[in-house]
């Protein structure tokens, strides 16, 4: 169990979140902002299922072939001057990036936003080590400075109002007066503009994640809308690039193909300000830019999910378009999952990287409505991964005593139709004692009726008035 | 590491290396057959520069296509206003060599950027309409912070250069020469939305960005 995860369960978590305004208003903001964005996206394209069709069969056959693609990458990226190092373990990525930050001594280190970075914890390891490291993304930053986790893959810091970027500057930039104005996103902005282009000058190295590797060109494909990792990879000596194994695409074709559902599933952009082709600097010596281009590819428990039942997760590209339509995601917000992971690929992810039983709650945290699936640029089938996690659960008896033995029960119940019928007759006719049409209460489900009440069952049962019906209908003629 | 890696990666995928290995060989051939260039399937090329113009201004570039000899004067009249809170930066490009006569640049950095420099005016090896997308590929003359760093980023792209997709302008660039270190897909100014989903222009990348089309050139 990774030290992310807080201690309060699953459901006490939930409970904090469904009781935070602030949150709500958030949450209501993706609504606005990033559904409503995606819709009118869409509209433009009206092509756009063909190519969520051709951008999963991309990820589908890079998947399968994964060994041949990060050999060419790897080949790639050595042939114009760049380096490749493999890591199994976070652990391994982070000792591989310390080793080359102490080859150039360097002291101060910029960062793009990386999820991957947030997985293996790296900005508070290499902090330990006596590095200034700095997330320079805007969302990134403030996560940062308030010591907190980011609630969205996209959107790090959805869960945050002006009010608390304006109390974290005012603890940090001690520099600056303090009675200086910034209530304004406007102000707060150029602030973190000014500050963080002083980090951006002085640092030795810039780490940045990728959205896509590109076997055919030994390529990093880095996209954001600030223009940050931009220049976290130009200014610095050092670029250094993390990435996990399932990156890789086969053509640089096929990385714009991807590109081109990318932003419209997560932000409703037609494409980010910045998308970046970054490679070694082979024989393109006359730019002005890092000297070393490192490429640090991790496993951490990719092989695991390419082996079983989990492999179409790896498509994941990252938009965040299932969380941004999902009603849990949309009632709890992010951090309630507990991980770094959140929404429906969250509830895929923490569980079968990150633990099954530390995150055993996470493949029950879906309505199975489905709007996940339908979403889905890559069209990975979230729901039914979620339903293999329970099955599975349900095996191996990690799922939670109680509704399992209910469930037994019931399915015991229901291969003995006759049983079944009078069980659920007399329990209809025991509810219904004392109710007017509506149930208010019920033993063991008192949850449910804090907010909640339900229709009463009808008298009698459907089977039972069709069986009348027929009956009275007589033979036919 | 490499080998432990590499050994788990096959172990998922099964030992049928050989197939694999052809089965890539395949897709790689089928080359851009695989890329679908979707968006502009309805439109011809020579719509290209009209529908790149409305793009590029529908994410906020300010998009003026004008004939080169025009170019000097109309960016003067910018950099007379930004250039007082820095300097400015000119990238060492054939379409840009005339601005260097112009009264104003004198002074001017040609082909390097620094931190303190207002202005950055740059060359996009070319355009793509699906989005309005500039192509900057780096190489002598260009150093990439020069679309980053200013604050104000001025873009000359030729009319010809233009193209449907990205696909297209990064073959015609690209193709059979080194590979570049760094290919700039650049969509509107820099622009961040992380407080509070509120839009905002200038988050770490310029400002402003304006772009001219060459109609002659």
């Amino acid at each position: 169990m990774s030290a992310a995860v807080s201690d309060a369960s699953f459901a006490a978590r939930r409970q904090a979140a469904l009781g935070d305004a602030d949150l709500r208003d958030a949450l209501g903001n993706i609504q606005t902002h990033l559904v409503e964005g995606r819709r009118r996206a869409l509209a433009d394209v009206p092509q756009f299922d063909a190519l969520r069709d051709e951008a999963s069969r991309i990820k589908t056959h890079a998947l399968d072939h994964l060994d041949i693609y990060l050999e060419q990458f790897a080949a790639a990226v050595t042939t114009a001057g760049g380096h490749v190092h493999w890591a199994d373990t976070g652990a391994d990525a982070k000792a591989i990036i310390q080793t080359l930050c102490e080859s150039v001594q360097a002291r101060a280190i910029v960062k793009g936003k990386s999820m991957v970075s947030e997985e293996i914890e790296l900005s508070s390891f290499l902090e330990a080590q006596g590095y200034q490291v700095v997330e320079t993304d805007l969302g990134e930053y403030i996560i940062q400075l308030r010591e907190d986790r980011p609630s969205h893959i996209v959107a790090p810091a959805v869960h945050l109002k002006r009010g608390h970027y304006a109390d974290a500057f005012r603890a940090h930039h001690t520099a600056l007066p303090p009675d200086r104005d910034i209530a304004e996103p406007e102000q707060l902005l150029a602030e973190a503009r000014a500050i963080l282009r002083e980090k951006f000058l002085g640092a030795d190295v810039g780490i940045t994640g990728a959205n896509f590797l590109v076997a055919e060109t030994g390529s990093a494909v880095v996209v954001t809308n600030e223009g940050n990792a931009d220049l976290a990879m130009t200014l610095p000596k050092v670029h250094i690039v993390l990435a996990t194994l399932e990156k890789v695409v086969p053509t640089l074709d096929d990385a714009l193909t991807l590109v081109r559902v990318l932003a419209r599933s997560a932000t409703g952009q037609a494409i980010s300000a910045y998308t970046t082709v970054v490679s070694a600097p082979g024989k393109d010596t006359a730019v002005a830019g890092p000297e070393q281009f490192h490429v640090v590819l991790l496993n951490n428990g990719r092989t695991d999910l390419l082996q079983g039942r989990e492999r179409p997760m790896l498509k994941c590209i990252r938009c965040g378009a299932c969380m941004n339509h999902c009603p849990v995601y949309g009632a709890i917000g992010g951090h309630a999952y507990g991980w770094v992971y959140p929404g429906p690929m969250g509830s895929v992810l923490s569980p079968t990287l990150d633990g099954r039983a530390a995150h055993r709650e996470l493949p029950h945290a879906s309505t199975f409505c489905g709007r996940c699936d339908s979403v889905c640029p890559v069209r990975i089938p979230l729901t039914s991964l979620l339903r293999g996690l329970r099955d599975e659960q349900s095996a191996t008896g990690l799922a939670a005593p109680w509704p399992r033995r209910w469930l037994r029960l019931w399915g015991w119940m229901v291969l003995r139709p006759r049983l079944y019928r009078t069980v659920v007759s007399l329990g209809a006719r025991w509810v219904r004692i004392g109710t007017s049409g509506r149930l208010r209460r019920l033993p063991f489900l008192r949850g449910w009726f804090d907010s909640r009440d339900l229709p009463a069952p009808a008298a009698q049962s459907f089977r039972s008035l069709w069986a009348a019906r027929q009956a009275g209908r007589g033979t036919p003629s | 590491m490499s080998a432990t890696v590499m050994a788990k990666v096959r172990a998922a995928l099964g030992p049928d290396i050989a197939s694999r290995r052809q089965a890539v060989a395949q897709w790689m051939a089928a080359g851009r057959a695989s890329g679908t260039p979707a968006l502009a399937a309805s439109v011809s090329a020579a719509d290209a520069v009209a529908i790149f113009v409305a793009r590029a201004r529908a994410v906020k570039a300010t998009v003026d296509v004008i004939a080169a000899a025009a170019l000097a004067e109309r960016i003067g009249t910018q950099t007379a206003q930004w250039g007082r809170h820095g300097g400015v930066a000119i990238a060492d490009r054939p379409v840009l060599r005339a601005l260097r006569e112009a009264p104003w640049a004198n002074g001017a950095r040609i082909g390097a950027v620094t931190a303190t420099d207002a202005v950055g005016i740059v060359q996009a090896d070319g355009g793509a309409a699906e989005t309005g997308t500039l192509v900057l590929v780096s190489g002598h003359g260009q150093p990439t912070a020069m679309a980053f760093l200013p604050e104000h980023c001025i873009a000359v792209v030729p009319a010809s250069a233009i193209r449907l997709d990205y696909n297209a302008v990064i073959r015609a660039h690209c193709a059979g020469r080194d590979w570049p270190r760094s290919i700039n897909l650049v969509t509107g100014p820099s622009r961040t939305a992380d407080i509070e989903e509120v839009l905002l222009l200038g988050a770490h990348g310029p400002r402003s960005l304006t772009i001219y089309v060459l109609e002659d050139c």
